[in-house]
């Protein structure tokens, strides 16, 4: 099994693990509300595993390429052009990202001493999905610019199915 | 000039083909180095700040919730079950399974929240059907496409969830302001099937004794109760939209797993990453526009755009007009979600601050960007009805005028009368 796949499979699982504590957390909550136990902790840990969720669910959009975006402009390009825009805009993604985690670093020693309110947990926790994300991404986009430059699509751009 | 640049750079970025929520960081991002000389510079830090705290919202929890019991619901065999009943119900009148299609999405409506969820669903039952039954495959498919628009404005509503985590608007209230516009849309699309299928004599289906209509029901019964229980939840305050949302999914596991046993487990974790997938492309763009909001707000963007909706007139009602024609434009080139993000954060503090009533506003947008679905450039509704049919896509937005026009005439309804969105939250939750 290739790296490449394994990794597919690692994202691919950790999302559903997310989307899953998500379920039972939010349920938990309703449960608990009701047998007047009332947990604060399981809003906080909701909370977190939704940012989770964002930034990594985020890395598996990106392999299959359903991010969020407007084809129609480029698509009307001829496959030359469109071929070197897509280059371009990937790196100045790539840029993007970088600064970002290059921002969010210094971020995650900075609030380790301060705690969440509920669970007593560094905030640090908060902030790693959003650095750690960004950075895969800009991984996988480095990967489709090295795809690209061999004159192959990574992967044909797509649309998520959204509401 | 510096909201000029703000926005030249993020709309550059987005026509090449970046992702939205990304062109909205690269835009901010571009502004603070611009920037960053001036003694009230905002720091590069605030990148991964705002990005983190636009995200991290509880409401927003019901955003990919209410994606996966749409997606539960659908996979599980339960669309089959409410065809049978609608046609039971609708099904002899002039338009036949046109009317089925309709009321079909009504009731999807109740469960999924998702315009282009409903379309697929529906479409690969439906479409089928009335192809069998000697519908053109374009109509059938133009149907389907318009009627799915229904889905987010009968509640619960992903839109609707967006807007009111951004803008601070009741969720509950949006929910509600939805009901009577939602069976107004549905009323009108009905109308315009029939219309249509009169002119052209299309078949109708036999007319259902009293014994079959109650089978169906008694048959669908499960599935119609899950629209009941998330709106009877929300709207009785024992649930917040969030937790009504899981709710649904608990109901849709059990549903599709234990009663009608069509999904293996395998199938729910295709599903899970699937809705995380399109979860996660939706939060980033969140994350983005929270960025570039912030950073707007403190080039006080609100008070520059009100000032520039009051040199065209003082009065809420014509500028709400112009804002429906912008927002028409601009779904041409642009899928609802992005919009939202987009537009709320810019739109909601000016429109509101010169008289508009928010829980007007979010339901005007959302029809308003529903319409834009149905636009044969990007509108998605249309792609996949057609992918379904095999029919060329200029066949499928030929015969979706008709149904443009009936939506058109509710847009326009509801935004001169806002009491036909208003009354029912303002009677149900107080004024």
């Amino acid at each position: 099994m290739g790296i490449e796949k394994a990794a597919r499979l690692l994202f691919d699982a950790v999302t559903a693990f997310l989307i899953a504590g998500m379920v039972a957390l939010t349920l938990l909550q309703v449960v608990s509300r009701y047998m007047d136990a009332g947990f604060e902790w399981t809003e906080e840990l909701a909370r977190l595993d939704l940012i989770y969720l964002t930034f990594f669910g985020a890395i598996v959009a990106s392999q299959r390429g359903e991010h969020l975006r407007i084809e129609i402009l480029v698509n009307a390009l001829t496959p030359r052009w469109r071929h070197a825009v897509r280059i371009a805009v990937d790196l100045a993604s790539i840029a993007v990202l970088m600064v970002v985690v290059w921002q969010g670093v210094p971020l995650l020693p900075q609030f380790w001493p301060l705690l969440s309110a509920a669970l007593g947990w560094p905030t640090t926790f908060f902030y790693f999905p959003v650095v750690a994300g960004c950075f895969v991404m800009a991984i996988y986009l480095c990967l489709d610019v090295i795809t690209l430059l061999r004159g192959n699509e990574p992967h044909p751009l797509r649309t998520a199915v959204g509401p | 000039m510096s909201l000029f640049l703000l926005f030249a750079v993020m709309l550059a970025c987005m026509a090449v083909g970046m992702n939205i929520g990304l062109a909205m960081i690269a835009s901010s991002l571009v502004y603070l180095l611009v920037h960053s000389g001036s003694p009230t510079a905002l720091p590069l830090a605030i990148l991964p700040m705002k990005m983190l705290y636009g995200v991290d919202s509880f409401p927003l929890l019901a955003v990919p919730l209410f994606m996966l019991a749409g997606e539960l619901m659908s996979a599980g065999g339960i669309t089959a079950r409410i065809v049978r009943f609608a046609t039971a119900l609708v099904g002899w009148i002039t338009g036949g399974l046109a009317h089925v299609n309709i009321v079909v999405n009504m009731i999807m409506a109740g469960m999924s929240g998702s315009a282009v969820a409903d379309a697929a669903a529906t479409g690969s039952v439906l479409i089928p059907a009335m192809v069998r039954v000697g519908f053109p495959a374009a109509f059938a498919a133009a149907v389907t496409a318009a009627a799915a628009t229904i889905g987010p404005i009968i509640p619960p509503s992903i839109p609707f969830v967006l807007i009111g985590s951004i803008a601070q608007v009741s969720i509950g209230r949006l929910f509600l302001g939805g009901a009577i516009p939602g069976v107004l849309m549905g009323v009108l699309l009905m109308g315009a099937a029939y219309w249509v299928a009169k002119r052209r004599g299309y078949a109708v289906e036999r007319r259902a004794t009293l014994r079959e209509l109650a089978l169906s029901l008694w048959l669908s019964a499960p599935a119609l109760l899950m629209p009941l229980i998330v709106m009877g939840g929300i709207f009785s305050g024992i649930t917040t939209p969030t937790e009504a949302a899981v709710v649904a999914v608990v109901y849709a596991v059990f549903l599709s797993v234990v009663v009608y046993r069509q999904l293996s487990l395998k199938d729910c974790y295709r599903i899970c990453v699937n809705m995380g997938s399109s979860t996660a492309a939706i939060m980033l763009t969140i994350a983005g526009a929270t960025l570039l909001g912030f950073v707007a707000t403190a080039e006080q963007m609100g008070p520059k755009l009100m000032h520039v909706f009051l040199s065209f007139s003082d009065n809420p009602l014509v500028i709400l007009l112009i804002v429906n024609a912008a927002l028409l434009i601009l779904g041409c080139v642009m899928e609802p979600v992005p919009l939202i993000l987009l537009t709320v954060p810019i739109f909601f503090p000016a429109l509101t601050k010169i008289g508009v009533d928010p829980v007007h506003l979010g339901v005007v947008m959302t029809l308003t960007l529903m319409i834009g679905l149905l636009n044969p450039l990007v509108g998605l509704n249309l792609f996949i009805t057609a992918a379904i049919a095999r029919v060329p896509l200029v066949a499928v937005a030929r015969e979706s005028l008709v149904f443009i026009a009936a939506l058109i005439v509710v847009l326009l309804l509801l935004t001169l009368f806002p009491q036909l969105v208003l009354w029912l939250p303002n009677h149900v939750m107080g004024a």
